[in-house]
């Protein structure tokens, strides 16, 4: 990674959090936020209106911080698994963490129980699914990581049709749409406490991956060669497994499902520093959270009624992909 | 002096299926032992045994004394290092991160390879004479220049004991003759290598002892000269083979050389 890629990854999400601060369907002067920011920090008494306050600090601030984190973890958890499983398809919900939350939110919302049991609902879940097909992949005794996934891929099935059943006996006029709603992402109902109550996770998480990041090239050859190179794959496998699991499901449980970002921001990673894990996790941290928070920017700014995140991650990110892999004719793959 | 590799009443089967039995070996510091056979019969089994990555149904493998299922993961790839047949790697890392893959034995978990590290790996590649291509993308290399990267690799392991499977196999005839090279001078350097070719004349080009395996056991193990003998090819390989001395500078430069009957009614 050359000085000039480092400044950059570190100095995108900054500039986009300041522009993503004033643009809105209220939109405020730069100059302005500047004012309200730099005032605020040293506590001059205020010369502007309460209510611009309210928008930075009170929603547009929160909102966005989230869309940092969120964009950041899923990042950096379908970077962790893409290395892991030795697949460059794979996205962060390969082991069923989406679709476990997403059931465990229907289910909150099935029984009304408001939106603090949503977000814990699908936080466990999420969680409960991935061990589920940690332990039915152990049950063979292979140390396999197609194991893995095969386990995940039947978690995710088993999941997904329970979320249908949920729907299918919701309430039409109320619960069934706000299932919907959940399941398409978004982050309009977000806050600062939603912030710091999954904070513990995604920087547990992301720190934990940051740490083994190195030994994920040394895994990505292969479980038998790479502990044929000394190293013990296996507690390895299970540490990235539990740390991606917790940032995507802490995450998705305050965003809804998301998709798309952590499939195509490490390709972006790749197409920028290379394929070494070294490099391509902070790189994924940092394309991750600034395209998520681009994307939320879009979302509550583009019509009236928000856009849900889920469909224009998505919408506009596969075309974007699309482009990128004809420019570059997938060179980095 | 004790063997710097002792293989002793060896057992393997998957499932039901046997693939060798009641093996011994012993293999001493610095000597290169090829491994003969037929497709199938069990080399690359028994090498991944010794490597520590299969575990054996019955039998004992000792390196240096140690048994090396005992053996913690890391302490036993500094003792044994493994080149793999059969390779896809699934980034295009550059040649350089390949190789040093190889100090991982010698990291703790913290730590990502040092410069001391990235010295050793560069080392390693200039010794197999691969240090040119460091910056390039490996799976952009043709079959000979990877299999020198990944002996690179595993030497950068700084192993007693390397094990190679059928390290020539897919490789032109000058690549051949490189790796043989590079294998003499690992030996020369004072390492233990254990090598499986089906290649009866590499026997002949590396300086150590042969073991000829055949329906799951060795029928003979010995110097080259010894063992490799015509009936010995026609047992493991089922076909008829003459071995002759071929003279290379004057007649006490003698080389046997292994060559396959083919007759016209063949």
């Amino acid at each position: 990674m050359t000085r000039k890629q480092k400044s950059l990854l570190i100095l995108l999400p900054l500039i986009i959090l300041f522009v993503s601060l004033f643009v809105g369907r209220y939109m405020i002067p730069p100059l302005e936020v500047c004012q309200v920011l730099i005032g605020k920090a040293l506590s001059i008494t205020p010369t502007w209106e309460p209510k611009i306050e309210t928008i930075i600090f009170g929603v547009r601030l929160p909102r966005a911080l989230l869309a940092l984190v969120i964009g950041a973890s899923l990042s950096i958890s379908g970077a962790s698994f893409q290395g892991l499983f030795r697949n460059p398809l794979v996205s962060p919900d390969i082991l069923g963490v989406s679709s476990g939350a997403g059931f465990g939110a229907a289910l909150a919302i099935l029984l009304s129980l408001g939106p603090a049991y949503v977000q814990v609902f699908a936080l466990a879940f999420g969680v409960l699914a991935v061990c589920l097909a940690y332990l039915l992949s152990r049950i063979y005794r292979a140390d396999s990581v197609i194991m893995l996934v095969l386990s995940g891929v039947v978690v995710s099935a088993f999941f997904g049709a329970l979320i249908s059943l949920t729907k299918t006996v919701a309430d039409p006029q109320t619960k069934l749409p706000a299932i919907t709603f959940w399941l398409m992402g978004s982050l309009s109902t977000s806050n600062l406490q939603d912030l710091i109550s999954i904070l513990p996770f995604v920087l547990f998480g992301i720190t934990g991956l940051l740490i083994v990041r190195w030994r994920i090239n040394v895994l990505s050859m292969g479980n038998e060669e790479a502990m044929s190179m000394g190293l013990n794959t296996r507690p390895l496998i299970a540490f990235i497994v539990l740390c991606a699991t917790l940032t995507t499901a802490a995450s998705v449980s305050v965003s809804g499902i998301v998709g798309w970002v952590g499939l195509m921001v490490p390709h972006l990673g790749r197409m920028l520093v290379g394929p070494d894990h070294k490099y391509l996790l902070p790189a994924s941290l940092s394309i991750g959270a600034s395209y998520l928070l681009v994307m939320d920017a879009i979302a509550r700014t583009a019509s009236t009624n928000e856009i849900p995140l889920g469909i224009l991650t998505a919408i506009i990110g596969a075309p974007f992909f699309a482009y990128l892999l004809r420019k570059t004719r997938g060179v980095w793959l | 002096m004790p063997a710097k590799l002792a293989i002793s009443d060896a057992e393997f089967s998957y499932g039901e299926r046997d693939i060798f039995h009641h093996l011994n070996l012993e293999v001493m510091s610095g000597e290169v032992c090829c491994i003969l056979g037929a497709n199938g019969c069990g080399k690359t089994t028994l090498l991944r045994c010794i490597a520590g990555t299969l575990k054996l149904q019955s039998g004992e493998i000792y390196v240096d004394g140690h048994d090396v299922y005992d053996l913690k993961i890391n302490k036993r790839a500094g003792r044994i290092g493994i080149v793999f047949q059969e390779h896809n790697i699934a980034f295009p890392y550059n040649v350089l991160e390949v190789v040093k893959m190889g100090r991982t034995a010698h990291l703790n978990l913290f730590n990502t390879p040092s410069r001391k590290d990235t010295q050793i790996a560069e080392e390693k590649l200039a010794m197999v004479g691969m240090l040119h291509l460091k910056d390039k993308p490996y799976n952009q290399l043709s079959g000979g220049e990877r299999q020198l990267i990944l002996i690179a690799r595993t030497i950068a392991q700084e192993p007693e004991v390397v094990l190679l499977d059928e390290p020539t196999s897919h490789l032109d005839f000058r690549n051949q003759v490189l790796i043989l090279k590079i294998i003499n001078q690992l030996v020369a350097k004072g390492l233990t290598v254990i090598m499986s070719t089906h290649l009866p004349n590499h026997a002949f080009l590396v300086s150590g002892k042969s073991a000829i395996m055949h329906n799951g056991s060795f029928i003979a193990i010995g110097d080259p000269t010894t063992v490799v003998t015509e009936e010995n090819m026609k047992t493991a390989y089922g076909v008829d083979v003459k071995i002759r001395d071929v003279a290379l500078d004057g007649l006490n430069d003698l080389i046997k050389v292994c060559v396959p009957v083919l007759r016209k009614a063949d």
